[in-house]
């Protein structure tokens, strides 16, 4: 009996430690959350899109999303498309005016596109709005102006809060620039140099990577983009997107052509010359390349252990860029419809999505979180492939990027497109560099562009 | 009280016929009506709201260099292509219809010869890339390098691309005329050949003056088919090269695609469709003609 008694005071005491840790984790969850009533949209159905990449895929988890769902009582339903997918369904949804995604996925590039026709609701309202956001909890003081304004649109409205932000850097095989004592180049000349010795080195077989490549497969989002964002980088303008100016004939734009073409004809591998970025990133993985400028989202596929050969071996360092060349920066952010019916249940997914807590849990998954703090936290510092890694990117972050590039424009895509393809020709060996830059104008007058020669302001 | 009948068995049929010609209106007409109305605005999804501009789109595409380019690659390739494969796969046929040639084998090779057939364009199109024509892993440069010939690299040059995407297109396709050939060639009574035989007549004669009459209309029918697809062609196009390098392999698929889905113009896409389909018609109703069809 007394042995009975003393069983169930054990019992209850244990019982009663387990209820007063519950109460004081759940107290201690909710107090991470902010000072606002997540439960104010129960029984609201989301529906967003995004693309698979590292982020969709070990960041905002299944497990995560029903954390969200805990939270709110709402239920979310984030689709995975193709990025070309991505910006198709959203703008066929968009002009259709059906609200079909509440909440969409929107790439730094498609800002400007989606918000000029109005698509995108203006967000600043939802900030303001206390019952739907606990400003200090939120701290946006948190992100880097370059990344928040990134949100921004041309008409001055916040229509995304960003949650990725990525940067070009240069990879390159530490194991290789070791042993050939090489230093990590700063500038285009000095990238150059180096990608000429290397290709040195593998012609006299002391190597097999090969020196350098980037993307030459055309289109706005291969090509186009690694062409435009190099040209920012080399501090050459190509086209003026907003007055419809092209300067491909100009020498120094030549003369950045030349540069581009050259690089990826002279020292990439066989076969390249109608690379993208997926086969960029499965030649790195195989030990086929000893430099290539990428985006630093993908760190996580290159140092994969059990599909990539180099993992482990990989310097990072910031792109080489000329005097006053920046990087365009590349931010992914969840943004609204502008017809969606779940307006403020969508941005209650959004400042969760967003939130101090969620992205600093976050960020050793995915490894380029958007806000500042997370770059600090010992888990992230320890999931970090290095500490190169994170300065390389904090460097951009601050310093290295431009968050307002000219090709952040509705109008990039064909002039992009074209420009690629004419350059695709000259790696191919169908054109040199001045026949395809006249031939690019000559396509670009055709859809309404002014060459700099005869622009009269 | 036969023509009640007979009216009745009217009405019958156009009940019958009614909701084939319901589907055909609606997934058919209604879309080409749209796209044709569609064709006459400046529809941007990027810049709504589209405003009428008339025939603009039509009068630009005729003008626009890249347009006739693609036009012009379309109409060759299409051509050379269904040519090329109609006498590859009517020798095929004849071989394996050949009453020498055991049923067992014959049937064994028409199973193999379709296999590529029977793949997915896509499946196909990105071994041909990956396994075939890449200069690393491929196995055509693999034995080019064995043989010591120089490597293929269907991305350099600016007639690599259109002679990699031709030969895929032969290999592809090239079964489809082969079995409707077959089945023709099979259908013709073998006392004909006997006769023909023992009146002396060479292979090239029994070919000329016996096969080739006698199956005419199946010809005309393989090669419209082949044709019209042929000119439609996408995925191979889109997964081997994306029209490039540059716009060498741009046909009027990828050109019209590529200005809907990536540029957004959807009324000069929709105009450049419109043009397309005129053509196609044009193009191919000489050969319906000739099958009788008409």
């Amino acid at each position: 009996m007394k042995n009975l008694m003393k069983s169930t005071v054990v019992g209850k005491l244990i019982m009663c430690i387990l209820l007063a840790t519950l109460i004081a984790a759940t107290g201690a969850y909710a107090a991470d959350w902010g000072n606002i009533d997540w439960q104010q949209f129960a029984g609201t159905k989301l529906k967003a899109i995004n693309i698979p990449m590292v982020v969709s895929d070990y960041g905002y988890t299944q497990e995560r999303l029903r954390d969200f769902e805990k939270l709110t009582g709402m239920k979310i339903d984030i689709e995975l498309v193709s990025t070309d997918a991505l910006r198709q369904k959203l703008l066929v949804d968009f002009a259709a005016g059906r609200g079909e995604y509440d909440v969409s996925s929107v790439g730094f590039a498609s800002r400007e596109e989606y918000s000029i026709a109005g698509y995108l609701e203006p967000l600043q309202k939802y900030l303001d709005n206390a019952k739907l956001t606990d400003l200090s909890w939120y701290n946006l003081d948190d992100y880097t102006k370059p990344v928040f304004s990134s949100g921004i649109s041309s008409k001055a409205e916040l229509v995304f809060i960003p949650y990725t932000a990525e940067y070009f850097l240069l990879w390159y095989r530490k194991d290789i620039f070791e042993n050939l004592g090489l230093g990590v180049p700063l500038d285009i000349v000095e990238l150059r140099k180096t990608a000429e010795k290397l290709d040195r080195v593998r012609k006299e077989g002391r190597i097999t990577a090969y020196a350098y490549i980037d993307r030459v497969m055309p289109g706005p989002g291969e090509a186009g983009w690694s062409i435009f964002c190099h040209a920012n980088r080399y501090n050459a303008e190509l086209v003026d997107f907003e007055n419809m100016i092209s300067y491909l004939t100009t020498p120094l734009a030549v003369e950045y052509f030349d540069y581009y073409t050259s690089m990826c004809k002279k020292y990439g591998p066989p076969g390249s010359a109608n690379w993208g970025w997926g086969d960029i990133g499965v030649a790195y993985k195989q030990g086929m390349l000893a430099m290539a400028t990428a985006g630093n989202a993908s760190y996580r596929y290159i140092e994969d252990k059990e599909t990539s050969t180099v993992a482990g071996k990989i310097g990072y360092a910031p792109p080489p860029m000329n005097p006053g060349g920046k990087d365009p920066l590349w931010i992914w952010g969840w943004g609204i419809n502008a017809v969606s019916k779940a307006k403020e249940a969508a941005w209650l997914f959004i400042e969760w999505a967003t939130s101090p807590p969620l992205v600093k849990e976050m960020g050793p998954d995915y490894g380029c979180p958007a806000r500042k703090s997370a770059y600090y936290d010992p888990l992230y510092l320890k999931a970090m492939p290095g500490q190169e890694f994170i300065n390389s990117q904090l460097w951009m972050m601050e310093f290295g990027v431009n968050s307002n590039p000219s090709v952040l424009h509705a109008g990039y895509s064909e002039p992009a497109d074209i420009i690629s393809k004419e350059m695709s020709m000259v790696v191919a060996g169908i054109k040199d560099v001045e026949q395809a830059a006249e031939d690019a104008e000559k396509a670009l007058v055709e859809i309404g562009y002014t060459p700099f020669q005869s622009y009269i302001p | 009280m036969s023509s009640i009948r007979l009216k009745q068995e009217k009405k019958f049929l156009y009940l019958t016929i009614f909701p084939t010609v319901i589907i055909i209106v609606v997934i058919g007409l209604i879309p080409l009506i749209y796209m044709f109305v569609l064709s006459l605005s400046d529809f941007n999804l990027i810049k709504p709201p589209a405003r009428f501009v008339g025939f603009f789109n039509y009068l630009h595409l005729l003008s626009n260099p890249r347009y006739i380019r693609a036009l012009t690659f379309t109409i060759v390739f299409a051509f050379a292509a269904t040519i090329l494969e109609l006498i590859y796969g009517f020798f095929v046929a004849y071989l394996l219809a050949d009453k020498e040639v055991s049923s067992s084998y014959s049937s064994v090779m028409r199973t193999l010869i379709l296999l590529p057939f029977i793949v997915a364009p896509v499946v196909i199109s990105y071994v041909f890339k990956t396994l075939i024509y890449d200069p690393t892993f491929g196995y055509l440069n693999y034995f080019l390098r064995v043989l010591h010939l120089p490597a293929f690299d269907v991305y350099q040059g600016s007639i690599s691309a259109p002679i990699g995407i031709f030969v895929m297109e032969v290999i592809l396709r090239t079964p489809f005329i082969m079995i409707i050939l077959y089945a023709g060639i099979s259908s013709i009574s073998p006392s004909i050949f006997d006769a023909a035989q023992i009146d002396g007549a060479s292979w090239f004669k029994q070919i000329s003056e016996i096969i080739i009459p006698v199956i005419r209309p199946i010809i005309a029918v393989a090669f419209v088919f082949r044709f019209m697809d042929v000119l439609k062609m996408f995925d191979e196009i889109y997964v081997v090269t994306h029209g490039g390098p540059g716009y060498v392999t741009e046909n009027l698929s990828i050109f019209a695609v590529k200005h809907a889905f990536e540029y957004f113009r959807m009324g000069y896409a929709a105009a450049a469709a419109f043009i397309f389909l005129v053509l196609v018609m044009l193009l191919i109703s000489p050969f319906l003609k000739m099958a009788k069809f008409e």
